[in-house]
């Protein structure tokens, strides 16, 4: 035993089946998380700062892990807060958004203005999805994870992924209609 | 379940739309990458996060825990379950990761070769004399339910390296490791992007030595096969 009063010194216990997330990999994942925050929150501006908060909350402090899927953890940090902002933002009061049409310098969209309108739109089309569709096309085509991936991190069948992700997209695709644009 | 959830049904208008859709979100996503300034601010935070507490004092111990983070994702691979139900190597070596919680031990006077700390019987090595390897700080934990002690050593030319003693049996050895034998002491190398792990044992206790690649294997062995001319046990 150590002979030199350690004991009073707080203790990090790590059991067999985690480890610790290494702060250096995070930075593999901020594109797919930036969309994933953009198709939740529908606008560009608000998708940068839900990707800022995540990984300030993420880094405060070391973070035990009990498998390899660092993406997957990510993501249910982004949605939490998500949803904890969006709660916060219900009890202030409403102010009107700056249009998206106004911004005409989008560094973080492609260089084809065509599609980076339609990149846009479609993000805009999945944030006015009911939540369960919108969770799922988030978390299977936006962020690349598998159906059982999905499931998992939403709680819920991959039956149920399956049938929620063949809706969101008959809904996208139907928002993206050109009689129907600007209709959700 | 809602009906929202049934099985998608066989309309083709809707199995169109949908696979319209599939290509359409697809395409959003080929387009669209984090702006740089993103990058940049969440850089800031890490980098401010990672930042010493008290600036300095650790600063060789940054390149330790990123040899130790790099590594801990390829041994929760390789590293099997604890034997006779201890941690594994992988969970010994991620604590070093907390970073030293208090001074290093002194140097024993009546036994000058080793320090005075260790667990049971095995002392950790005093390396001050002989490698210029001076103990720099130390921590102690429990891990998958053993007490560990581990000390921190700082080289000559910077790097640190966490040298751990596991109380009870011996842990398993990590699979896919590469075993060496140096002055007759049997030791495991596991080695993953920036770090090295080497365990061995001591009178029947795992030991467990992590540093950044840029410490030469060649040097970690011969500091933890140093015998201290028969005062350091194993």
């Amino acid at each position: 035993m150590h002979e030199t009063g350690a004991q009073r010194h707080p203790q990090v216990v790590v059991t067999d089946d985690q480890r610790l997330l290494d702060p250096a990999s995070l930075g593999d994942h901020i594109d797919r998380l930036y969309r994933a925050a953009w198709a939740l929150c529908g606008r560009r501006e608000d998708a940068e700062d839900l990707v800022q908060e995540t990984y300030a909350r993420v880094l405060a402090k070391p973070r035990l892990l009990r498998n390899d899927d660092d993406l997957g953890y990510l993501l249910r940090v982004l949605r939490n807060t998500f949803v904890s902002r969006h709660r916060t933002a219900m009890r202030r009061p409403q102010t009107a958004p700056i249009p998206e049409e106004l911004d005409l310098a989008d560094r973080s969209l492609g260089t084809r203005p065509d599609a980076a309108v339609e990149a846009r739109e479609v993000f805009a089309h999945i944030a006015a999805l009911p939540e369960p569709f919108r969770d799922a096309i988030v978390a299977v085509d936006v962020v690349g994870l598998s159906y059982a991936e999905a499931a998992k991190l939403l709680k819920t069948k991959e039956a149920t992924i399956t049938s929620r992700l063949h809706r969101a997209r008959a809904q996208v695709a139907r928002g993206m209609e050109p009689d129907r644009q600007g209709v959700h | 379940m809602s009906p929202d959830d049934l099985t998608p049904d066989d309309d083709p208008r809707e199995a169109e739309l949908a696979a319209r859709g599939r290509l359409l979100v697809a395409a959003a996503v080929a387009e669209t990458q984090a702006p740089l300034a993103l990058r940049e601010r969440i850089e800031a935070e890490r980098e401010r996060q990672a930042r010493p507490r008290r600036r300095g004092r650790w600063l060789p111990f940054a390149g330790l825990a990123a040899a130790v983070a790099a590594v801990a994702v390829a041994l929760v691979v390789a590293a099997g379950g604890g034997g006779g139900g201890g941690p594994t190597v992988l969970a010994v070596a991620s604590v070093s990761l907390g970073g030293p919680t208090h001074p290093a031990p002194p140097q024993d006077r009546s036994n000058p070769k080793v320090l005075r700390a260790g667990v049971d019987r095995v002392k950790f090595p005093y390396w001050g004399d002989s490698f210029e390897w001076e103990a720099s700080g130390a921590r102690n934990d429990r891990v998958g339910g053993r007490h560990t002690e581990t000390v921190y050593y700082r080289s000559p030319k910077g790097p640190t390296a966490a040298y751990t003693i596991v109380a009870g049996s011996a842990l398993d050895v990590p699979s896919g490791s590469t075993t060496v034998t140096a002055k007759g002491v049997t030791f495991h190398l596991a080695r993953s992007g920036r770090a090295q792990v080497l365990t061995w044992l001591r009178e029947g206790h795992t030991c467990v030595m992590t540093a950044p690649r840029t410490v030469p294997t060649a040097k970690l062995l011969q500091l933890a096969a140093w015998h201290g001319q028969g005062a350091v046990s194993f």
